[in-house]
């Protein structure tokens, strides 16, 4: 074997040597579409099309408990979602209805649909848009940033820009387990590239046939000691139809 | 009578379905919520003393009969204490307005796709103002109060089959009401009986009918469309019904006593109703047009001095609100409104030809502590105003306390003045249970 052809032979053996470790899901990472890794991520957290959970949210401050409410979303999976207020008992029955960007409000209190900014996708300890967000795949473009090693884990962190102002937040730092995709963190960003919230996503279980995503925590962060855990809980696949995002089934 | 029967009918039917052994099963997701309310007031304007005792407990449950099918059962009971204990003010109203048990929403909805028919009492939402009711056309009102309660309170379901298909960007909507149901109204002994009105029958005894008196009832029927387009949701409506408001038929029985009657005439609406959101703030618009309603007007007759005349009316209604998200003020919301109302007849008893008004309201509803609300209105066309104010904190998971208070001011022929006597401050307890 000529030298040269040798020398050619070696250097593919070292980058091959070099490439071996990413040989498994974190090359995929690396290389993979940053779209696909959010859509991946995404059935981490959610099954997609239309479902049906509930999501248990207890607040703390100072490490003290200070309420807990409990609430029934109902989602499609593709921007429509309803979000109905179960705990507290004086809350009870409030709906929050998002179609895409547009969100109506419904209050037993004034037993009327109520058309609410968009703002108030961001109202409440946890922002109703974090209740009922179950694709950030659909909400956000992604781009691949960078990888990095956290508590022994290989992570890798996509920057994810909102695509319309129907997202909840301007802009999502995510970080993903490189070796199997599920969500590990996130910090939520403001248009002003401020960090609003911090989010953990803590544990994972038996959801509908796959390991999901069952508690999250959220961290204000401005005010750290303020915090809120997630339960997600009695999830169901069902046919949901149009008729139900519509405002005039809301009263229902 | 008949529509006596057929009521009790659709509710037999929705206990039957209900009970019905097939039905067990899916009951068990059916809700129910129990809003109960205690209120102590006392009048701030001339003459004072105890406004109101009113104790009412509203119970809705509702829940799914099966995969299609689903019902809405509620009821309401409400009596005032004041009426017993203040004889001397309410004279005949304890008898007039005697505690009530109302069986309200009785309907059973049923779905197939994006289709949705529902029958029996219900009520229907189609306005978008706040405070206003201009473009919820379909069911009556309750303005015993004239209008100043709780806005689940003001609008009475009416039997009626309400079909629906809907998309979640838009929806077409047909309903049909086989009875007519009016407007209730104060009488003349309540704090809230107009002063205008009462001026009029000054030292008369009045026997006042408030019994439901419609001409030409064939029924109400309304088409509605609406449609999401961007940022904008608009909708169109026209309803042909029996009008709501009746107006009042005066017969002299003698020189100090008067009957007065209500009469309903038909009338057809046609409106829109229209919101824009953006990231900060919601704008609100309405727009109604009645054609051929019919108005008291004034008539220079000692014995009768009430008249009627048939005009047009157009109502305009714009506003705007927006919620604080940051800083100082966060987790309030802010609103401002303005409406015109132009009637096309000279002389129209109880108001002016045209009216307009200023509102603002400012409130918080978190979703713990203390909830504040504030509204104010002023009348362009008559300079009278009002203002509502209240503030509920919690107490435990079911109850909140707080106060309320309601203030008319302005000449007592005008818009908000003729309720002067109605302002009071009360003391309210509130309690939600549910299941």
């Amino acid at each position: 074997m000529a030298p040269k052809v040798r020398h050619r032979i070696s250097r593919l053996v070292c980058l091959l040597l070099f490439l071996s470790p990413l040989a498994g899901p974190r090359a995929q990472a690396a290389a993979a579409d940053p779209e696909a890794l959010v859509r991946a991520a995404d059935d981490f957290r959610f099954p997609s099309g239309d479902v049906r959970f509930r999501v248990k949210v207890v607040d703390f401050k100072k490490g003290k408990q200070q309420r807990e409410s409990e609430y029934r979303v109902l989602s499609d999976g593709k921007g429509r979602s309803l979000v109905e207020t179960m705990k507290p008992e004086r809350q009870k029955g409030r709906k929050l209805l998002m179609v895409q960007s547009e969100l109506w409000f419904y209050s037993p209190d004034i037993r009327k649909p109520v058309r609410v900014s968009l703002q108030q996708k961001l109202t409440g300890e946890v922002a109703n848009g974090d209740l009922a967000n179950t694709n950030f795949a659909g909400d956000y473009t992604a781009t691949v940033s960078g990888t990095e090693v956290s508590g022994g884990k290989k992570l890798t962190l996509l920057k994810l820009k909102a695509k319309s102002k129907s997202a909840t937040y301007a802009a999502v730092d995510y970080w993903i387990d490189t070796d199997t995709g599920a969500p590990v963190r996130a910090h939520f960003l403001s248009t002003s590239g401020k960090i609003m919230k911090r989010g953990y996503f803590e544990k994972y279980g038996a959801v509908l046939g796959k390991n999901r995503l069952v508690q999250m925590k959220v961290e204000d962060a401005i005010e750290k000691s303020r915090v809120s855990v997630l339960h997600y809980s009695e999830f169901s696949r069902e046919a949901i139809s149009a008729a139900t995002f519509s405002k005039e089934s809301i009263g229902r | 009578m008949r529509s006596g029967w057929l009521v009790f009918g659709v509710h037999l039917a929705i206990f039957a379905l209900t009970w019905s052994s097939g039905a067990q099963h899916a009951l068990a997701d059916v809700s129910w919520r129990l809003d109960s309310r205690f209120r102590y007031g006392l009048r701030v304007g001339e003459p004072m003393g105890l406004a109101t005792l009113q104790h009412q407990a509203a119970m809705l449950s509702e829940g799914p009969i099966g995969d299609s099918w689903s019902f809405q059962l509620g009821a309401r009971i409400r009596g005032d204490g004041a009426y017993t204990v203040a004889k001397h003010h309410f004279a005949e109203l304890e008898k007039q307005d005697p505690p009530e048990v109302l069986l309200r929403e009785a309907n059973l909805e049923y779905r197939t796709g994006d289709w949705i028919l529902r029958i029996g009492s219900q009520v229907f939402t189609w306005g978008e103002a706040f405070g206003s009711f201009f473009a919820d056309v379909v069911n009556p009102k309750d303005f015993r109060e004239a209008g100043f309660g709780e806005i689940r309170d003001l609008s009475d379901p009416v039997e009626a089959v309400n079909l629906i298909y809907a998309q979640s960007e838009w929806s077409l909507q047909a309903v049909y009401l086989p009875f007519y149901r009016a407007n209730k109204l104060p009488y003349p002994s309540s704090d809230f009986f107009p002063l205008a009105l009462a001026d009029r029958f000054r030292g008369m005894t009045i026997d006042f009918d408030q019994s439901e008196n419609p001409t030409n009832n064939d029924g109400d029927l309304g088409l509605r469309a609406r449609v999401q387009l961007g940022a904008f949701d608009v909708a169109f409506f026209g309803f042909s019904q029996t009008d709501r408001q009746p107006i009042f038929l005066v017969t002299p029985t003698s020189l100090m006593q008067a009957r007065i009657r209500t009469k309903s005439s038909r009338l057809q609406t046609y409106g829109g109703t229209m919101t824009w959101a953006g990231d900060r703030f919601v704008v609100r618009g309405e727009i109604l047009k009645n054609i051929n309603r019919t108005f008291n007007v004034l008539q220079n007759s000692l014995l009768n001095p009430l008249g009627e005349l048939e005009g047009e009316q157009d109502i305009f209604v714009l506003g705007l609100d927006w919620p604080w998200n940051s800083g100082r003020l966060k987790g309030w919301q802010a609103g401002v409104q303005a409406s015109y109302d132009r009637v096309s007849i000279p002389q129209v008893f109880g108001r002016r030809e045209t009216e307009w008004s200023i509102g603002a309201q400012l409130f918080k509803d978190p979703e713990a502590g203390t909830r504040y609300k504030f509204f104010g209105a002023l009348s362009g066309a008559d300079g009278s105003w009002l203002f509502q104010a209240s503030a509920m904190s919690p107490y435990g998971r079911n109850f909140e306390m707080g106060w309320e208070t309601w203030l008319f001011g302005g000449e007592r022929d005008s818009q908000f003045g003729s309720l002067k006597k109605s302002s009071r401050v009360m003391w309210v307890i509130k309690g939600v249970f549910s299941g």
